[in-house]
């Protein structure tokens, strides 16, 4: 194994730490801000008993004790899993994150096994044709897209399809999912349908699930291609691959298991960052699409001051951070013989 | 102008002292399987390098000479046995505190295109050394210039990448690199196997005299016999990960004892395919001739 | 008699970051016959590696080009334009300087002697393997060991002799081996040797041989080619040119050949040579030349026959043409 002990250990320690600096920060500025989730926990009350409520209600949420306590407690809370009672929603905030997050990862997915292929091969053919119109082309192509905003990208494709009459809208035709008894059981509907084999729901996820993801793909294919295209140029000039070359390795083999071959840890590495930073989009994304995702609870947390829920949504997103970092440590690990970690 | 003036005494204090070390690698057992096992490519080694000593490792491909630099440059942490480097010992330093001993050694690599990295210019290459001094700028301008001079090489060769030298020029940028700080030890592995023997002669006549005005620890890794008598005075022959023949270069040049020196010394005879006319040499090699096949 | 490789006039420049041309190679003919062990060797940076890569057709983009080459008759370079169609491992297989950076460091040797005998010859993997196994114990390496490891995890001169196994599997007929035996030790070297001896016996294997080891080159070669600065010095039998050099820089060269046993002083014509780009007018050794006269420094002395077979590019020579 590329990857020892040593080196998760230490990586998992890291990624506590820095989980719980998340956590702190991001209770003490939501429950700092302006706004009372107390109040919102006992529903706007009004009148004479309304202050009492609001007391009873601040003892509930723990407000009313030393704010290190609070932090404490949250933290405590936070490493069980357990987060509390969602303010808007009353259910388990854990609950909730795990519905949304199923649901966004499920859209990244589908956007990056699109975006890496799709971009490493335009950037592979740019980086063989170079100097040519080609090349010029996908280089002020991938330039485009992947400084396209992806919320206008995303709205752009909702319109145009809403009005040639295609439905893009939520995750699944609610109405076919009753009919055919369709059970969420992982909450990645693709996976579930698959593995129920229902197949009808399961290109109705598909094609509701492909538009938003091609929004979310413009700014990974255009970063794959640019960066598989500047990687590839080195590359083609190393000396393995020029003796390669004078041995007759035939060109299909030098292009892709010399040169692509060691392209391959940077464009890891660059997709990792890459798809961190998509959450982002494919959260925006959601929200225009109306997909119950991570992306529409943000929005509802904070419209609501439900603090429990944000923070449980800030530590979810800090955790898929650290995640796609260790991964793409690992993945460029295996890729490379020399790398160890 | 190197160090000018300073007072190395030619004390026989240990500079590099290896004690019962055993190093070597993890690799993946048969095809492509994920279990590890080790494989030692150097065994039990006892060998003591004193200040102002020069000192050859010779010994045939794949016997450990390179494992043995690596071991004492703190790049490879032996399984067993203790390494002392300048009165250090240098993995009981943690790891990110051993660049001040090893900043002492200076260190010329085997493979002079694979150490260079592609995407530094010379200059940034030149500078590495000394980045952890405090010398001021124009300073460390003017030694990087003083070094390329001494091998032979332009300053214009200073925005070259790597890949714009050819291989001989690669191999004088990492010697200038290794004696541009002034080091205490120098390592040289193959330090002239990309050389034509012209310039390999120049650096042969400037190692000498590095050495000779600083007083420093030389270890020379070679499979080159005859350049190995210019630039060690003592030698030690390793033969699969041991040490099995140790003592003065000349002598072992002359009453080679090991199987493998015998073998290194004859082969270079043979080699030599009745040319020993040239360099009017022949009384002597012929009587290392006579010598080996007793 | 066949030739396997012939140059004329074969300029070779490199363009650097503002599009000048720095000339590596100045004009070369070179003549070899198949069969032929021709030794190249000479200053370091005076463009035999350059010469290398143009014959085994890996020359860089930014490389510009003049003259002629022909590998067996195939025009491979014609001015401005090279094509190396069906040449390169067919024709011609090379052996790089840098072992250590001409191996591929992602696969291991099995598969990439696998790639290259499947794109040569459509090999199966089986196939490959037995393949491998014999040209890898042909260089001296131990297959069991080796042939499942990666390049990182074998010593310099291991590397070394699995490029040259690599470079052998091809099959091809003109071996180009920029300096196959620098890591490697007397004894392998003379191993590598007889190696390259018995192939040329056996099927015609046509060797150009960079090296800087000429008492390897003159247990090996045929013939043998002094580069300075671009040029040829010299070129003319081994045993010949190595007895009885005629060129300053070759006699020089003879001079500081290190013998085990003696340790006299090594002495060098002090100076540098011209770098690339620097105008060539007079002859390039001009500087360091213990014979120079006026005519050296005006006019660049061409190559031309001494005396036997031997051509010299020298003015104490060359009035004679
Ligand atoms: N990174 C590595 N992983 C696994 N094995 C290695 C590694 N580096 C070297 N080895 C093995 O260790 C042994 C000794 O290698 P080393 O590089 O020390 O030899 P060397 O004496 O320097 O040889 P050469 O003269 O050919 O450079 C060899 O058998 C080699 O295969
Ligand atoms: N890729 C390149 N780009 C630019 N210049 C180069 C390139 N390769 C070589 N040169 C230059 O061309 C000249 C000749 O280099 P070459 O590698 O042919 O020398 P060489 O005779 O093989 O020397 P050595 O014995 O040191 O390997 C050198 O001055 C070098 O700087
Ligand atoms: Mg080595
Ligand atoms: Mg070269």
């Amino acid at each position: 194994m590329p990857v020892s002990l040593n080196y998760l250990v230490r990586r998992v320690g890291w990624s506590i730490a820095t989980i719980a600096g998340v956590v702190i920060l991001s209770y003490l500025v939501l429950v700092l801000s302006p706004g009372d989730p107390a109040v919102k926990w006992a529903g706007n009350p009004r009148g004479p008993g309304a202050a009492k409520a609001i007391e009873n209600a601040r003892k509930e949420l723990g407000l009313d004790q030393p704010l290190y306590l609070q932090v404490l407690n949250f933290l405590r809370m936070a490493f069980t899993g357990d987060l509390g009672i969602s303010i808007a929603y009353k259910k388990p905030v854990s609950e909730i994150l795990w519905r949304g997050l199923a649901a966004t990862l499920e859209l990244l997915a589908l956007a990056y096994a699109i975006a890496i292929p799709l971009g490493a091969f335009i950037g592979v053919m740019a980086s063989l044709r170079r100097g040519t119109w080609l090349d010029g082309f996908i280089q002020s192509a991938s330039l485009v897209l992947a400084n396209t905003p992806t919320f206008w990208l995303g709205i752009a494709i909702f319109m145009v399809l809403s009005t040639s009459g295609v439905t893009a809208y939520g995750r699944v035709d609610t109405r076919l999912a009753l009919a055919t008894g369709f059970r969420s059981i992982t909450g990645l509907y693709l996976l579930d349908a698959l593995v129920q084999l229902n197949f009808p729901v399961f290109l109705d996820v598909l094609a509701r699930t492909f538009p938003p993801a091609l929004a979310v793909a413009a700014y990974p294919v255009g970063v794959c291609a640019r960066v598989t295209r500047a990687l590839m140029a080195d590359a083609l000039l190393e000396g393995f691959v020029q003796s390669a070359v004078a041995w007759g390795v035939s060109r299909r083999a030098v292009v892709w298991r010399y040169a692509f071959r060691a392209t391959l840890a940077g464009l890891v590495q660059v997709s990792g960052l890459a798809f961190a930073y998509s959450l982002v989009d494919a959260m925006v994304v959601e929200y225009v699409f109306g997909r119950d995702g991570l992306g529409r609870f943000l929005f509802d947390s904070v419209n609501t001051s439900d603090f429990r829920l944000a923070t449980g949504l800030i530590i979810v997103v800090a955790l898929f951070y650290v995640l796609a970092n260790t991964l793409a440590d690992i993945v460029q690990a295996l890729v490379d013989p020399r790398v160890k970690l | 102008m190197w160090r000018a003036g300073s007072t190395v005494t030619a004390s026989s204090k240990p500079v590099i002292e290896l004690k019962n070390v055993t190093a070597g690698y993890y690799t993946a057992e048969g095809f492509k399987t994920l279990k590890k096992v080790f494989k030692p490519a150097i065994t039990k080694i006892d060998l003591k390098v004193n200040d102002g000593e020069r000192l050859a490792i010779i010994g045939e491909s794949g016997s450990g000479k390179t494992t043995l630099l690596r071991v004492i440059l703190g790049l490879l942490p032996p399984l067993r046995g203790d390494v002392v480097v300048l009165g250090e010992q240098i993995y009981r330093v943690p790891a990110r505190l051993r660049w001040r001993i090893t900043r002492q050694i200076g260190y010329v690599p085997q493979d002079p295109a694979k150490s260079l990295n592609p995407r530094l210019r010379v200059a940034e290459v030149m500078a590495e050394p000394l980045a952890r001094t405090d010398l001021s700028e124009k300073e460390k301008a003017e030694r990087i210039r003083d070094a390329l001079r001494i091998v032979q090489l332009h300053e214009s060769i200073l925005d070259y990448y790597p890949s714009q030298l050819s291989g001989g020029m690669m191999q004088r940028v990492l010697i200038a690199r290794a004696i541009v700080h002034d080091p205490e030890i120098l390592l040289l592995d193959e330090p002239t196997s990309a050389l034509d023997v012209s310039i390999q002669a120049q650096i042969i006549n400037l190692l000498c005299s590095i050495h000779e005005k600083l007083e420093l620890a030389m270890v020379t890794v070679t499979h080159d016999l005859p350049v190995a008598q210019y630039l060690a005075d003592q030698a030690v022959i390793l033969y699969r990960g041991t040490i099995v023949e140790k003592g003065p270069m000349e002598e072992i040049i002359a009453h080679p004892r090991s199987e493998h020196a015998r073998l290194l010394v004859t082969s270079y005879l043979s080699g030599l395919n009745g040319l020993d006319r040239i360099n009017r040499a022949e009384g002597v090699s012929a009587g290392i001739k006579r010598e080996t096949q007793r | 008699m066949v030739l396997a490789v012939k140059s004329e006039g074969l300029k070779i420049g490199y363009l650097d970051e503002q599009d000048n041309v720095l000339w590596a190679v100045k004009g070369v003919n070179l003549e070899v016959s198949e069969g032929e062990i021709y030794c190249i060797v000479g200053e370091s940076g005076s463009g035999k590696s350059t010469v290398a890569l143009a014959i085994s057709g890996i020359l860089p983009p930014h490389a510009v080009t003049e003259g002629e080459l022909y590998v067996y008759g195939n025009l491979v370079i014609r001015g401005e334009s090279r094509s190396y169609e069906k040449i390169r491992g067919r024709l011609v297989t090379y052996i790089p300087q840098s072992p250590g950076t001409g191996l591929n460091p992602y696969l291991t040797l099995g598969d990439q002697f696998y790639h290259v005998l499947k794109s040569l010859r459509g090999s199966t993997r089986k196939e490959a393997k037995a393949e491998a196994k014999k040209y890898l114990e042909m260089a001296g390496l131990d297959p069991a060991s080796t042939l499942d490891r990666y390049p990182h995890e074998l010593s310099g001169g291991m590397q070394q002799r699995a490029a040259i196994a690599l470079a052998l599997s091809t099959g091809a007929r003109v071996l180009v081996a920029d300096e196959p035996t620098s890591s490697l030790d007397a004894h392998l070297r003379l191993q590598i040797a007889n190696l390259l001896l018995r192939l040329r016996e056996e099927v015609k294997l046509t060797v150009i041989f960079i090296t800087h080891d000429l008492l390897l080159a003159s247990r090996v070669g045929d013939r043998v080619a002094v580069m300075y600065a671009g040029s040829l010095a010299e070129v003319g039998k081994l045993r010949e040119v190595l007895l009885k050099p005629l060129h300053p820089y070759t006699s020089m060269l003879v001079d500081v050949i290190p013998t085990l046993g003696v340790k006299k002083q090594l002495k060098c014509y002090s100076g540098e040579p011209p770098r690339p780009g620097s105008n060539d007018e007079g002859c390039p050794f001009f500087d360091r030349c213990p014979y120079r006269f006026s005519k050296c420094a005006a006019e660049k002395p061409r190559l031309s026959l001494a005396e036997g077979d031997r051509y010299v590019a020298c003015w104490l020579y060359g009035n004679r043409e």
